[in-house]
């Protein structure tokens, strides 16, 4: 079970996990500016910004390639009449875990040319410090987009009863609260007591965000320390007490299903805010080249 | 195909050997049956030397020859193929198919002009409804079936074909359509050998504490037995069904008498039961725990099977999406059962045993030789049995304007207008709105839906209200949308067996091309 992904072929382009291999491009475009700040100087701010823009045009394509598949299948019927070493490579180029590679490569490499850019530049105006905090942004939130595409699955399927989708979540938040309600009926009233004052309010209400990221950060589950004080006032229940641990017992499901709807959430929700920055810095990008061409002419 | 008069076509067919017992009242039924559109009975004629049909093709109809002659070839891959047989007038070949869901084991080339009658397999019950037209069937499937298996399997290598001719009427062929019919049992004194001619069986044993352990399940072009009737012990595992699947039964006199006559059976089937027990040994209480439910999900007789590796999926649907934007409609679902790591999607697993393809009234569910399932929508009249039939829910139904614009945009990525091959509709816009129709729309200068070009046909007789949809493996593009679209390597189309990959549990076998590179 182990080797499938191995045997099938898919991670052999992913020479160590994605979040390794943007670190050590980091590392290799932190020591890159060190050493060429003397020659940015001497290529200037047109040419430095030409440059910029095209790693960023370039790192754009992957969301084109992503949404436009008529693209590649037309390519690729072209590659058919290639040799079939070189058909397969060009499969393999055009895979979306490529693609995806070469954005997050380039993603980070775009700081070298970015760095040159503000080394050979003049003073900054609002709108290019506007610009400068926007792209950090952008790349901050695509580092944090891969730390979570890198993590988040495996840590997400570890918790029991774990759902792949949120519709999923969503119905069984409903089923779990439906079979709570049912499962009071009939029963005493120190135990109908106990289940408004310590469960019901677990049911009905979202535990903050804050919590649910702190417990997908220390990888701890939250339903245990949700749960607690309605675990506490099991004690005083002696003749009911099967039923309340029961109660207790989809309670703490909730909550994990409550957990694993944030999880879904975070990982693709982190990409809206990637996309709105990209946006943004698209405009602002306009706007810096329209007015440095309009100020400093050509 | 000729159009001939139902009493004309009886000149023809009432002198076959499967015809010649035929009552009037079973004669009229038949012709009855033939003068219907879409019956499954066509009377066909080939020239010298035109196919009729090729090795691995999945053509389920027999075919009784009326006059001429046929001859049947064995591809060679290299030189010209082999002459293997010829059947002349009074013979019918593709029981195989017809009766077993088996693939053309031979190519088959008219070998002068042939004139046909041809049964699919939907309609053998206007040929069956004759106690002696079924019995010679059945005798002919046995006979082929035995010789046919016994050809394919390395073990039987060396045994002359008239002594596998000799041994074909003393076997017995087993047919089960359940799961988890007992075939031998733990403990037993073996009695025969058991050759795995199609579908899946699963290989139990009882553990000391009473509990079950699954080994491993064998499929077709597999055997079992061998080990207590060499050995002269009893089962040392039970075996049971694993869904739908044909067995073929060697008494234990027939099958020693073999290894006596020709040793290397023996020596192959001694090898083969040690390879086995090695095997065994690797099936962990884990490992046997993921191989029982996988068989219960009927994971195991999927031919490929759509996978995401859950530690890898980050849930961005754009599987969903890629499937959505070649096909019109997707026919992918991200959601359904886990095996260990793996999520098993709700999408068509091409099984081996299909039941969509046998539950088609009219034979519009087929299978090309590389495995895959489709749908001729040509002869679809949205009856909905298959998506009734298939026990995964991975079939469909759409309304027909849907399924129109969905086939619309199909065309248009596959840029052939032949594709739209369904009935084509005047009755409502075709196509989808694009970004330039939308703004054209929006600019009020036109926009609208863009126009499909679609093949010229005859308009049909009848419009299903619905037609089905499902995976087909992107069939006619150079990749698996699905696949070729995740992000993350997290989705795959496999052979099953590579769930099991290193225990020696399942054998690879799929026969889906596209499953068995693993990748697009």
């Amino acid at each position: 079970m182990q080797t499938l992904s191995e045997h099938s072929g898919r991670r052999h382009i992913t020479v160590a996990s994605v979040t390794l291999w943007a670190l050590g491009w980091m590392a290799g475009v932190a020591l890159a500016i060190g050493l060429s700040r003397p020659w940015a100087l001497a290529l200037g701010s047109y040419r430095t910004g030409i440059i910029t823009l095209a790693m960023f045009a370039a790192a754009a394509l992957y969301s084109l390639r992503k949404r436009r598949l008529g693209i590649s299948v037309r390519m690729l019927r072209a590659a058919a009449h290639l040799p079939r070493h070189l058909a397969s490579l060009a499969d393999v180029m055009d895979r979306l875990e490529t693609w995806r590679l070469l954005h997050i490569t380039l993603g980070v490499l775009a700081i070298l040319p970015l760095c040159w850019h503000l080394q050979a530049g003049g003073a900054a105006s609002t709108v290019e410090l506007l610009l400068e905090s926007v792209v950090i942004l952008l790349l901050a939130s695509g580092f944090a987009g891969t730390l979570i595409q890198d993590f988040l699955p495996h840590r997400m399927r570890v918790v029991p009863n774990f759902e792949v989708r949120l519709q999923e979540v969503e119905e069984g938040l409903h089923a779990v609260y439906v079979e709570a309600e049912e499962a009071i009926l009939g029963h005493s009233e120190p135990l109908v007591q106990a289940y408004l004052r310590n469960i019901r309010p677990l049911m009905l209400s979202n535990l903050p965000w804050r919590t649910l990221l702190w417990a997908t950060l220390t990888r701890k589950d939250p339903a245990l320390r949700a749960c607690r004080f309605a675990r506490r006032a099991a004690a005083a229940l002696s003749s009911d007490a099967d039923t309340y641990q029961i109660l207790i017992g989809l309670a703490e499901h909730k909550v994990r299903l409550e957990h694993n709807g944030f999880n879904l959430r975070l990982s693709v929700g982190w990409l809206r805010v990637h996309i709105a920055l990209a946006i943004v810095t698209f405009v602002l990008i306009v706007f810096h080249v329209v007015g440095a061409l309009y100020f400093n002419g050509l | 195909m000729i159009a001939v008069a139902p009493q004309e076509l009886w000149q023809r067919l009432r002198a076959h050997p499967l015809f010649r017992t035929f009552t009037d009242e079973q004669r009229d039924a038949l012709l009855r049956a033939y003068a219907e559109p879409d019956s499954g009975l066509v009377l066909r004629r080939f020239a010298r030397h035109q196919v009729i049909g090729r090795k691995g093709e999945y053509e389920l109809t027999i075919g009784c020859v009326l006059s001429g002659k046929i001859d049947l070839f064995e591809p060679q891959s290299r030189g010209a193929p082999l002459l293997v047989a010829s059947i002349g007038p009074d013979g019918f070949f593709g029981e195989l198919g017809a009766i077993g869901g088996a693939p053309r084991t031979l190519d088959i080339v008219a070998g002068e002009e042939t004139e046909l009658f041809e049964v699919a397999r939907f309609a053998l019950k206007h040929l069956e409804i004759n106690p002696q037209a079924r019995e010679m069937l059945a005798e002919r499937y046995r006979d082929r079936a035995v010789r046919a298996a016994v050809a394919a399997l390395k073990l039987f290598e060396g045994v002359p074909p008239e002594v596998v001719g000799e041994l074909a009427p003393r076997c017995d062929i087993l047919r089960y359509d359940m799961r988890g019919l007992p075939l031998v049992a733990q403990g037993e004194a073996g009695d025969a050998f058991y050759l795995v001619r199609d579908g899946f069986v699963q290989v139990v044993r009882e553990q000391p504490d009473g509990s079950r352990r699954v080994l491993a399940y064998l499929r077709a072009g597999d055997f079992f037995g061998e080990g207590a009737l060499l050995e002269n012990t009893a089962y040392g595992a039970s075996v049971l069904t694993a869904g739908k699947c044909e067995l073929i039964r060697i008494k234990r006199e027939d099958f020693l008498d073999l290894c006596r006559r020709y040793p290397q059976v023996e020596r192959r089937a001694r090898a083969a039961f040690s390879h086995l027990r090695e095997n065994v040994q690797h099936v962990t209480p884990e490992v046997s725990e993921l191989l029982a439910q996988s068989g219960q999900l009927g994971v195991i007789q999927s031919d490929a099977l759509l996978v995401m590796d859950l530690d890898l999926c980050v849930g961005c649907d754009n599987c969903v999406k890629a499937c959505e934007s070649l096909h019109g409609k997707s026919r992918l679902i991200r959601t359904g059962a886990q095996i260990g790591n793996y999520l098993i999607p709700a999408a068509c697993r091409h099984c081996d045993d299909p039941k969509c393809m046998n539950s088609c009234p009219t034979g519009a569910i087929q299978r090309r030789p590389e495995g895959e399932i489709y749908f001729e929508y040509e002869k679809c009249i949205g009856c909905g049995n298959c998506a009734i039939a298939c026990p995964f829910d991975n079939i469909a139904m759409v309304d027909t304007p849907t399924f129109d614009r969905a086939q619309g945009r199909k065309a248009r990525i596959m840029n052939d207008p032949a594709f739209f091959r369904p009935y084509p509709m005047a009755g409502h816009e075709l196509g989808e709105a694009g970004l330039w129709q939308r703004i054209l729309a929006w600019a009020g200068k036109g926009g609208g839906r863009k126009p499909v070009t679609m093949a010229a046909g005859a308009p049909p007789a009848h419009v299903p209200s619905s037609f089905p949809i499902k995976c087909d493996l992107c069939d006619g593009l150079p990749f698996m949308g699905c696949v070729h679209n995740c992000p993350t390597g997290a989705a795959m189309r496999i052979d099953p067996a590579e769930l099991f990959a290193g225990t020696g549990a399942v054998r690879e076998g799929s026969r889906v091309r596209k499953a068995r590179g693993g990748h697009d």
